[in-house]
């Protein structure tokens, strides 16, 4: 079967993780949300993939490029232009990049499904398209109900008793809610699907697709399954996701590398004494990391590859991206380090540059040079 | 940067506003000398509007905790917002000072 992922979004609530990586490439314990969902795709019968791209488009086509690794066929829908030297984004909305894909080639022959690039899923795909074959749908959303504080995040419907959707709200306030269920960007269409997408334009499915095919009364139905869905739309649900897959909430998931204690899973090349470092599960560690004596690690965290952990340091349900130095003094709870910033599972963000906290955590390339005054207060840390 | 202070009862409240850098430390400094000659050592820091602190502001932190516990007297800091109260989780100094939400907690903490 055929499927597209919309892999185009720009991310700006996830920011400023996806100041360098788009969405789809956010690693949950060392693996792509979009690999997740390939991986997915493959194994419930979806081989033949269309991804749109547009934001740090090079980082999705290269690493996947023709997806023959993973049992599939993948090609890319690019939106944008090359302009002076530069790949420039032009986004086209979600139902836009389906057309766009439509109007190429007319890939969409049969039942197909459209994914959002930004949630892993453990959803049974056949049982959705079991259930939208039968209702005759044009299209059919998978739905999922969310806590009612959450509504305002999501596209909110309400379902008629017959599986029809109604009625749909874009992420409204938790008082104004019509019902906690949500729009979970797991789409079904027939291919005459087209009849009510315009070519050339922007076009979005959640704020003008459906709500035009409820106008036109055509037949959009909405499908709850219980499955997992581990979305990160924002940095706080990204915290929440890779500590749900963590806890193994996710089907048939098993982080990558080797287990050397129960629920610590380590990469090759890794530096460290397992006699004299403190580790408490569950703990992902990526290849060619430097974990120094002394050192503790308190789960669920995630250390990525080429990470250096001096000796002495406390990492306590942290989410280290590569390549990051963490020093000896420092005692590091509930933080993401990525790109550059120090962040909390709210979102708020210090630039590690800006702060000066470079000679705490930082890139592990980096030479490093201490001050007098920092080399002082590193000593008096050091008996803390 | 400026700092300013204010007597509450036993304690002088010190309060700082903008980048806590080599140069307020050095300002810093010289209020915590006067304040020690003055035989106030009792000594609330209002770090509320303190809105980044480096490596020489953090040095000077120190530098005046230790030159009050040597008189016999506290510094309590209060008020951290929350990228400045990560730096002093981040190097441990939360370990050494006395942190409080508020002013007024810090002065209720007796």
């Amino acid at each position: 079967m055929k499927a597209m992922i919309l892999g185009a979004g720009k991310g700006t609530r996830v920011r400023p993780i996806t100041g360098t990586v788009p969405k789809p490439m956010i690693c949950l314990a060392g693996k792509p949300v979009l690999e997740f969902i390939i991986e997915h795709l493959v194994s419930q019968g979806f081989d033949e993939i269309v991804i749109n791209t547009s934001y740090l488009s090079d980082a999705i086509e290269s690493y996947f490029r023709d997806g023959s690794r993973y049992g599939a066929r993948i090609a890319y829908s690019f939106e944008g232009a090359l302009v002076d030297g530069a790949l420039e984004g032009s986004a086209v909305g979600s139902a836009g990049g389906m057309r766009k894909i439509q109007d190429f080639s007319g890939f969409f022959t049969d039942t197909f499904a459209v994914l959002c690039g930004d949630a892993v899923i453990d959803l049974d795909l056949r049982e959705a398209v079991a259930f939208h074959k039968k209702s005759k749908a044009l299209a059919t959303i998978v739905l999922k109900e969310v806590d009612r504080s959450e509504v305002s995040s999501y596209g909110i419907v309400e379902v008629a008793d017959d599986g029809r959707i109604v009625r749909f709200q874009e992420k409204p306030r938790p008082e104004e809610a019509i019902s906690c269920v949500a729009n979970t960007g797991i789409y079904l269409f027939e291919p005459e699907i087209f009849n009510y997408i315009p070519s050339g334009v922007e076009y979005d499915i959640g704020s003008q697709l459906f709500p035009a095919l409820v106008a036109a009364g055509a037949p959009l139905f909405g499908v709850t399954l219980p499955f997992t869905w581990l979305d990160i739309g924002s940095v706080s649900s990204y915290w929440d996701a890779v500590h749900r897959l963590l806890a193994g909430e996710l089907r048939g998931y098993r982080p990558a590398g080797e287990e050397i204690a129960p629920g610590v899973f380590a990469g090759v090349n890794l530096a460290m004494n397992r006699d004299n470092v403190t580790i408490r599960p569950p703990v992902v560690i990526g290849g060619s990391v430097a974990i120094g004596d002394g050192a503790v690690i308190i789960g669920p965290t995630v250390i990525g590859p080429g990470s250096v952990i001096e000796a002495g340091a406390v990492v306590e349900e942290c989410l280290v991206d590569g390549y990051t130095r963490i020093s000896g003094i420092a005692t590091v709870k509930q933080k993401i380090i990525f790109g550059g910033h120090c962040i909390t599972p709210q979102g708020n963000a210090i630039t590690i540059a800006e702060h000066d906290i470079g000679w705490i955590i930082d890139d592990a390339r980096h030479k490093q040079e201490l001050s007098p005054l920092q080399q002082a207060l590193m000593e008096l840390a050091e008996g803390l | 940067m400026s700092i300013t202070h204010n007597q509450e009862g036993v304690f002088t409240i010190v309060s700082m506003a903008g980048r806590f850098d080599a140069l307020c430390a050095r300002e810093f400094k010289s209020v915590i000398s006067l304040l020690l000659e003055a035989d106030k050592k009792r000594i609330i820091l209002d770090m509320a509007q303190v809105n980044f602190i480096d490596s020489s502001g953090m040095g000077a932190l120190v530098g005046g905790l230790r030159g009050v516990a040597k008189e016999g007297g506290e510094i309590r800091i209060a008020g951290l917002i929350p990228e400045v109260h990560t730096i002093f989780e981040l190097t441990r100094l939360h370990r050494i000072f006395d942190i409080y939400e508020t002013t007024a907690a810090a002065l209720a903490a007796g």
